[in-house]
């Protein structure tokens, strides 16, 4: 059965450093094949989860893929939920918000780049940083524990156990 | 279509990374006398790098030679090709098709086949050849047999018993080597038994299949077709006792589009007033595009029974050779022959239409095959311009995905294949490809 899984990641198209990480994450572990089918959907900033932009390509992707199942998975960074109440609202929010819609959430703590590269980058630098990541191979270097955790500890992600419920590993 | 030769199908395996049958479709299922083919005579095949459509062109081409050059097999140079392009896992490359031929009343389906294999002494060789026919009226009839070649034996052959005997013992040796309709072709030129002796309707289904054969056309790039040439010559000049019949079918398409092509370097001296036609028409194709274009000039130089061509391109301040001409003009110039023929009624195959041609052009042309041609055209392309021209035809868009499963496109609603296909919207092409995925390896 085809499988189309939508990715919504917080960045825009032209900073697109999130899907990087969890495309290399998807081609160095997983088996991928004409059945599977990888969408993107670039919110442009976290806060614009639920707007009627995103839900609409959403919708328009859903509607597109009409010969397999569509899966959503919302990507979302943490940010400092354990010390800051506007982001710990924000993921309760967005958590809630996926199992309404029975969307699974992939979350990074506290963000992508503090899971693959273990230390905050400043804005400016995000892209040159994702593509040293991807030339170097340092995904070869990520232990998978880290990348399969149910409780967002710092530089943890609860990715390959969602991946795993729709890809076969390598 | 009130009369003539439509090829239904292709099915084909074991040709470049074919590994596994490919099947394109040139009509709907259902064959009736209700046939109409007007809605089927274009079809494009899309596909990414590396997903099958040169070899599906290649695969007709290597048909095409089997069937037209009576000694392809025995060639050094073929062997090589086909140690090359037959699937390196398989060793075994099959092609299949069904056309049928329309006369006012009647519809004959037929349906051929051919596998070639590696022989134990590492040459390529026909394991099998099987041509069948059925009235094409009703959709519930079935084939029957024409005749079938196994492992170099004749299983089965719609004729005498007498007739069979004399087949087989001059055939003996033949079968692996030679498409059966070479074997057969020299039997019948074998003036010592009288063409009474041969049943006519033998005759009749293997010069259908030979007409069949000289209707299709082949653009993969290259080169004259000489032995289109030749044998549409001799189908013209010998007697088979079927010489009304071959008539009536060449009536239908002019000598002028059969006999050469301006692509043709070599050119007989009694087609020469009809090449010098075809060469004015090819000067009135060009205009359209370059309206400077004075005229199209042949430096022509005797050789035996030949004239060897040269085209020049005058554009009244200068003279260009057809060979230094822009890519584009020189692609016009090659697809022309094609061109002609599938307004014809031929049936034609390109690979890589697209490459080097202006879009409008493209499109425009594409429209003109939709509207005014008659016969069949069938081409691979990466431009998804002619899409929004193609599906208002049936069966024109077909999508060939890596690993080699074939997608027609159908309608879905307000959906366009243009943006179904580029976005990864098509089963089995899902196109996993963005931008980003080049950050890190193409720049720092």
């Amino acid at each position: 059965m085809a499988i189309q899984l939508i990715f919504c990641v917080e960045t825009n198209k032209k900073a697109d450093t999130d899907s990087i990480y969890i495309s290399e994450v998807i081609r160095h572990m997983y088996q991928l094949n004409n059945k599977i089918k990888l969408s993107w959907v670039y919110m442009d900033s976290k806060n614009k989860y639920d707007s009627r932009s995103v839900l609409q390509k959403i919708k328009e992707k859903k509607e597109n893929y009409i010969f397999g199942k569509t899966k959503v998975i919302y990507c979302i960074d943490t940010d400092d939920f354990e010390k800051n109440i506007k982001h710990e609202k924000e993921l309760a929010q967005i958590t809630f918000f996926c199992q309404q819609h029975e969307y699974d959430l992939v979350w990074f703590c506290h963000d992508i780049e503090d899971v693959f590269l273990g230390k905050k980058i400043p804005h400016s630098n995000k892209v040159k940083e994702a593509s040293a990541f991807r030339r170097n191979e340092q995904i070869k270097t990520i232990s998978q524990d880290s990348l399969s955790c149910t409780d967002k500890k710092i530089h943890t992600s609860n990715i390959l156990n969602v991946l795993d419920n729709y890809l076969t590993r390598k | 279509m009130k009369k003539g030769l439509y090829l239904l199908n292709i099915t084909v395996s074991g040709v470049k990374n074919i590994k596994e049958e490919v099947r394109l479709n040139f009509y709907k299922k259902t064959i009736d006398k209700k046939f109409n083919p007007k809605k089927y005579r274009i079809k494009a095949i899309y596909g990414e790098n590396g997903s099958g459509k040169s070899a599906m062109i290649t695969a007709v081409k290597i048909f095409h030679d089997i069937t037209l050059q009576e000694n392809y097999l025995g060639e050094s140079k073929t062997q090589r090709f086909l140690d090359e392009i037959i699937n390196k896992t398989t060793h075994t490359f099959s092609f299949s098709c069904e056309y049928l031929y329309k006369t006012h009343d009647i519809i004959i389906v037929y349906k051929y086949a051919i596998r070639i294999g590696k022989s134990k002494n590492g040459v390529y060789e026909i394991q099998s050849e099987v041509l069948q026919t059925k009235n094409g009226s009703y959709s519930s009839n079935h084939y029957q047999t024409i005749f079938e070649i196994q492992s170099g034996e004749l299983i089965d052959i719609h004729c005498k018993k007498e007739e069979r005997k004399l087949i087989e013992k001059k055939s003996f040796n033949l079968l692996v080597s030679h498409a059966f309709i070479h074997s057969y072709a020299a039997i019948l030129n074998d003036d010592s038994t009288p063409s009474s002796f041969y049943s006519q309707e033998l005759i009749k289904h293997q010069l259908f299949f030979l007409l069949f054969c000289t209707q299709i056309k082949i653009y993969l790039g290259e080169e004259d077709q000489h032995e289109l040439y030749f044998l549409q010559k001799r189908l013209k000049e010998e007697d088979f006792g079927q010489q009304k019949f071959i008539d009536e079918f060449f009536e239908q398409r002019t000598t002028q589009d059969l006999f050469f092509n301006v692509n043709d370097k070599q050119i007989a001296k009694n087609y020469f007033a009809q090449y010098k036609e075809k060469v004015n028409r090819l000067t009135q194709f060009i205009r359209i595009f370059k309206s400077d274009l004075v005229s199209i000039d042949i430096d022509a130089k005797e050789n035996g029974e030949f004239y060897v061509c040269e085209l020049n391109l005058n554009y009244g301040d200068y003279v260009i050779n057809k060979e230094f001409e822009s890519t584009g003009i020189k692609k016009l110039i090659r697809l022309f022959d094609c061109f002609v023929s599938a307004s014809n009624g031929g049936i034609v195959f390109v690979d890589e239409m697209d490459s080097n041609l202006n879009d409008v052009y493209l499109c425009k042309l594409i429209e003109y095959f939709m509207y005014y041609g008659k016969g069949q055209l069938c081409f691979t392309t990466h431009n998804l311009d002619p899409m929004s021209i193609l599906k208002e035809n049936r069966n024109s868009i077909d999508f060939l995905s890596s690993d080699n499963h074939l997608v027609s496109w159908t309608a879905r609603g307000n959906a366009t294949p243009e943006n179904c296909y580029k976005n990864g919207m098509i089963e089995d092409s899902p196109f996993n490809i963005e931008a980003s995925d080049f950050v890190g390896i193409l720049g720092e």
